[in-house]
C-alpha cells in the first residue's frame, strides 16, 4: 500500500471514480446551496473597485466547476482570455483580493487543464480576506465555491460547513458537511470524517435537536477511536459533555468530561475551555468550592474580555456561596474594571447579575441591590428577558434576606471530582498562559 | 429539468403579458439595463410584478456595469443574471436555465420549512421542479438517475411520504401559488401543473388538505403548514435513533 505525502492512506476501494456515489449528497446542479441571486452579496460587501471582477470570479469558478462536473466546458476561450487580460491591468491596490483573482482567471482560462486545488486555494484566500474585512457573506461563498472547486478534497467542504455553521447557516452548514463527511469515507480520510461527525454533532446541539447531537458525536467518538486519534476523541467527548449538561444528564456529563480531560494533552489549546466548561457544570450543581479551585487558576489564560468577565463574573457567584469574601472582592473589582472599560458590552447584564448573586450569597445586600438592579435595567434595553426575570427573582430574594445559591459541599476526601479538580487545577498552573486560542469544542464550539 | 426549451422573442410590453400566462416552466431573460444608466431598465419591475413566479434573468455585461446595479437586481426578485459577453454562448444559457429552474416556487418551500433534513429537502426542491414540469415520480427518480424503488426507499428513509405523495403535494402548493396571481383562472393552472382540469386538481387538493380549496383559500403558507404537519407526524412515528451511549473508556 502506498503512503502519499499528506499521511493520508490510499483507499481501499476498487473504484477509481473520484467522488462516491452518492446522488443525494451530489445531486445536480452540483451547485452552491441557497436560492437566491448570492452575487449581489458580493456586490455590496467587496470593496467597490474589486466588487465587480469578484463577482465575475466567483461566477467562473462555479462555471468551471460544473463544467468539470458535466465534463464540458461552458466558457468560450477567446473571452476568457479577454478576461485574463483585463484582470491583470487591475488595481493592485489590495494585493490580497487581486492576486487570487488572477490565479483563478489564469486557471479557468486553461479549462480542462486546470489544477482544482489551485483555485480552491484561491478562493480560500478570499474568504481569508473576507472574514478578516467584515465581508462574511462574500467568505462564505468563497468557501463553498473553493469545495466546489475540489469536491474531492473533503477538507474544503468541512470548511465550507464550519464557517457556515459558525455563521448560523445551519441548514447549508448540513449539506456540506454530510457532503464532506462522505467524500472523507471516500478517501478514508478518518480525521476530517470525525471532524464532520463532530460538527454535525455540534450543529445540532445548537439547533435543540439533541438526540441527534449525541448520535453524531457519538458516530465521531467511534471513528475517532477505531483511528486512533487522540485528540479528536477528547473533542467529541468534551462537547458530548456540553449536550449531556443541556439535556440535564449531569452525571453522564462528568463522565465524558473526565474523558475528555484525559484525552486532551496537557498542553492542548482547549484544556482551559474543558476546565472552565466543568466548573461551570459544578456551579451549575451547587459545587461552588470546586468550582472556585478551578475558575482561580482559569484566569491568566483568558487574555479575551468576554472570556475573562465570564471567569470573574462566576468566580464572584461562587466566592459569595462559599463565604470566601477576599476572592468575591478581587472577582468584583474585576469585573467592574472590565465593564466599565466597556471592553464586553453585550455581556453587562449577565455579568451584573453574576455579581449581583455572588453579593447575595455573601449577605452583602447593598452591593448586591446595586449589581442587580444594573443587571435588570441593561437587560430592560436590550430585551433579555431571561435575565431580566432571574434579576428580578434575586431581588425579592434579596427582600427576604435570602441567599441566591444552595451549597453542596465537597463529601467524602479524595472523591472522583476533587480528584478531577486538583488535575485540572495542576494542569492550569503548569501550563503558560494562553492567549485566546480558537476553541473549536464546548459550550460555544 | 428543463433539458430543452422553446424561444419566443418580444418586445417588453408583450413579454409582460405572455409571462402573465406562461407556465412555471418557462423563464424570462431580459436585457435588463437598455439604456446607459447604471440601474436597470424600470420596466423590469413591472415585468417581475407580472410574473412573481418565473424565474427572471437579465443578461448584461458586467465589465461595464456597476455594483449598485447588480445590488438592485437582487432587491427587486431577479433569479439571475447572464454575465455578456463571457456566458454568451449556448452551454452557459443552458446551465443558467436550468440552475434557475422554478426557483421563485423552490426558494418559497426553502424558506417555509422549519426543519427538514438537507437530503429530504435535496428530494423536495427536485420533486418542485419535476411538478413544474407536469412531470411524474418516474421523471424525479430520472433526475437521480436511480429506479423507482431507490426513490421509494429514499424517501421512507428520509421521512417523507412516496414519491407519488410527495408530489401531489408538490403539485398541489405550486398551483396555490400560481393562484395568488388574480389573473391566473383556475382552470389553466390547474392545466398548468399537469391536471387534466380544475376539478382534478380541486379533488387532490381537498384530499391532501382537508378542504374544499378556492383562490385564496388555504393560502400557500397555510397550505405549506399542512404539509410540514404531515412530514411532522411521519418523522414522530419512525424510528428513534438506535444508537446508544457507552461511557467513556479509561484513557
Amino acid at each position: 500500500m502506498t503512503v502519499p505525502e499528506d499521511g493520508m492512506k490510499k483507499p481501499r476501494r476498487l473504484s477509481e471514480a473520484k467522488l462516491p456515489d452518492a446522488p443525494l449528497d451530489f445531486a445536480r446542479p452540483f451547485s452552491v446551496s441557497g436560492a437566491q441571486l448570492q452575487d449581489a452579496v458580493i456586490a455590496a460587501e467587496m470593496p467597490e473597485a474589486y466588487a465587480l471582477p469578484a463577482v465575475r470570479t466567483y461566477r467562473l469558478v462555479l462555471d468551471w466547476a460544473r463544467g468539470q462536473d458535466q465534463a464540458s466546458i461552458l466558457h468560450e476561450a477567446a473571452a476568457l482570455d479577454n478576461w485574463e487580460e483585463e484582470i491583470l491591468e487591475y488595481s493592485r491596490e489590495i494585493m490580497e483580493i487581486w492576486a487570487p483573482l488572477v490565479v483563478i482567471a489564469g486557471e479557468v482560462r486553461a479549462s480542462a487543464d486546470a489544477d482544482p486545488e489551485q483555485i480552491a486555494r484561491a478562493c480560500i484566500a478570499l474568504t481569508e480576506w473576507g472574514l478578516g474585512n467584515g465581508a462574511t457573506g462574500t467568505a462564505l461563498l468563497f468557501a463553498e465555491a473553493a469545495a466546489l472547486a475540489a469536491p474531492s478534497n473533503a477538507r474544503h467542504a468541512y470548511v465550507a460547513g464550519r464557517l457556515l455553521r459558525h455563521h448560523g447557516a445551519l441548514a447549508e452548514a448540513e449539506t456540506w458537511l454530510r457532503r464532506a463527511a462522505r467524500v472523507a469515507i471516500w478517501n478514508r480520510d478518518r480525521e476530517v470524517h470525525a471532524l464532520c461527525l463532530n460538527s454535525i454533532g455540534n450543529l445540532h446541539q445548537q439547533a435543540g435537536r439533541y438526540p441527534e447531537a449525541r448520535a453524531a458525536l457519538a458516530a465521531a467518538l467511534r471513528v475517532a477511536r477505531r483511528a486512533g486519534l487522540q485528540e479528536r476523541q477528547a473533542a467529541a467527548l468534551h462537547d458530548l459533555m456540553v449536550v449531556s449538561v443541556y439535556t440535564g444528564e449531569l452525571a453522564a456529563a462528568e463522565e465524558f468530561a473526565r474523558g475528555a480531560f484525559a484525552a486532551y494533552p496537557p498542553d492542548h489549546a482547549n484544556v482551559p475551555k474543558l476546565a472552565a466548561d466543568i466548573a461551570f457544570l459544578w456551579a451549575q450543581q451547587g459545587q461552588f468550592a470546586r468550582a472556585l479551585e478551578v475558575f482561580r487558576a482559569l484566569l491568566p489564560h483568558f487574555a479575551d474580555p468576554d472570556a475573562r468577565l465570564r471567569i470573574t463574573g462566576y468566580t464572584a457567584r461562587a466566592a459569595g456561596a462559599i463565604g470566601d469574601a477576599d476572592t468575591f472582592r478581587a472577582a468584583w473589582a474585576e469585573t467592574w474594571s472590565i465593564l466599565d472599560a466597556r471592553a464586553a458590552e453585550h455581556l453587562r447584564a449577565a455579568a451584573a447579575l453574576e455579581l449581583g448573586l455572588g453579593a447575595l450569597n455573601l449577605g452583602a445586600w447593598e452591593d448586591a441591590g446595586m449589581a442587580l438592579n444594573i443587571a435588570r435595567e441593561t437587560a430592560e434595553l436590550s430585551r433579555d428577558y431571561e435575565t431580566i426575570a432571574r434579576a428580578e427573582v434575586a431581588l425579592e430574594q434579596m427582600a427576604r434576606e435570602e441567599r441566591a445559591d444552595l451549597v453542596i459541599w465537597p463529601g467524602a476526601r479524595n472523591h472522583p471530582s476533587d480528584t478531577l479538580a486538583r488535575d485540572l487545577v495542576r494542569t492550569l498552573m503548569s501550563a503558560g498562559p494562553a492567549d485566546t486560542p480558537e476553541h473549536d469544542s464546548g459550550f460555544d464550539a | 429539468m428543463g433539458g430543452e426549451y422553446h424561444v419566443r422573442v418580444l418586445d417588453w410590453a408583450a413579454l409582460t403579458a405572455a409571462a402573465r400566462q406562461a407556465p412555471p416552466s418557462a423563464a424570462v431573460l431580459v436585457d435588463g439595463f437598455t439604456s446607459r444608466e447604471p440601474e436597470p431598465d424600470p420596466r423590469l419591475k413591472d415585468l417581475l410584478e407580472a410574473a412573481p413566479s418565473l424565474p427572471v434573468l437579465v443578461a448584461f455585461d458586467l465589465a461595464s456595469a456597476q455594483a449598485p446595479g447588480v445590488r438592485l437586481l437582487a432587491d427587486l426578485g431577479v433569479s439571475d443574471f447572464v454575465d455578456l459577453p463571457i456566458e454568451h454562448n449556448p452551454s452557459s444559457l443552458l446551465v443558467r436555465l436550468q440552475s434557475t429552474h422554478a426557483r421563485p416556487f423552490k426558494r418559497r418551500l426553502e424558506k417555509g420549512f422549519p426543519y427538514v433534513s438537507p437530503y429530504a429537502l435535496t428530494l423536495i426542491t427536485h420533486a418542485a421542479g419535476v411538478a413544474a414540469d407536469g412531470g411524474l415520480s418516474t421523471d424525479l427518480a430520472r433526475e437521480f438517475e436511480v429506479n423507482e424503488r431507490t426513490l421509494a426507499g429514499w424517501c421512507a428513509k428520509e421521512g417523507l411520504p412516496p414519491p407519488r405523495r410527495v408530489l401531489s403535494w408538490l403539485r398541489v402548493l405550486l398551483a396555490i401559488a400560481l393562484l395568488e396571481e388574480p389573473w391566473r383562472t383556475m382552470h389553466h393552472t390547474a392545466r398548468a401543473v399537469g391536471y387534466t382540469d380544475d376539478s382534478s386538481f380541486r379533488r387532490a387538493a381537498a384530499a391532501l388538505l382537508g378542504q374544499r380549496v378556492r383562490r385564496g383559500d388555504p393560502t400557500f403558507d397555510a397550505a405549506l403548514t399542512s404539509f410540514d404537519t404531515e412530514l411532522q407526524e411521519l418523522r414522530a412515528s419512525a424510528a428513534q435513533p438506535r444508537q446508544t451511549l457507552r461511557s467513556p473508556r479509561p484513557m
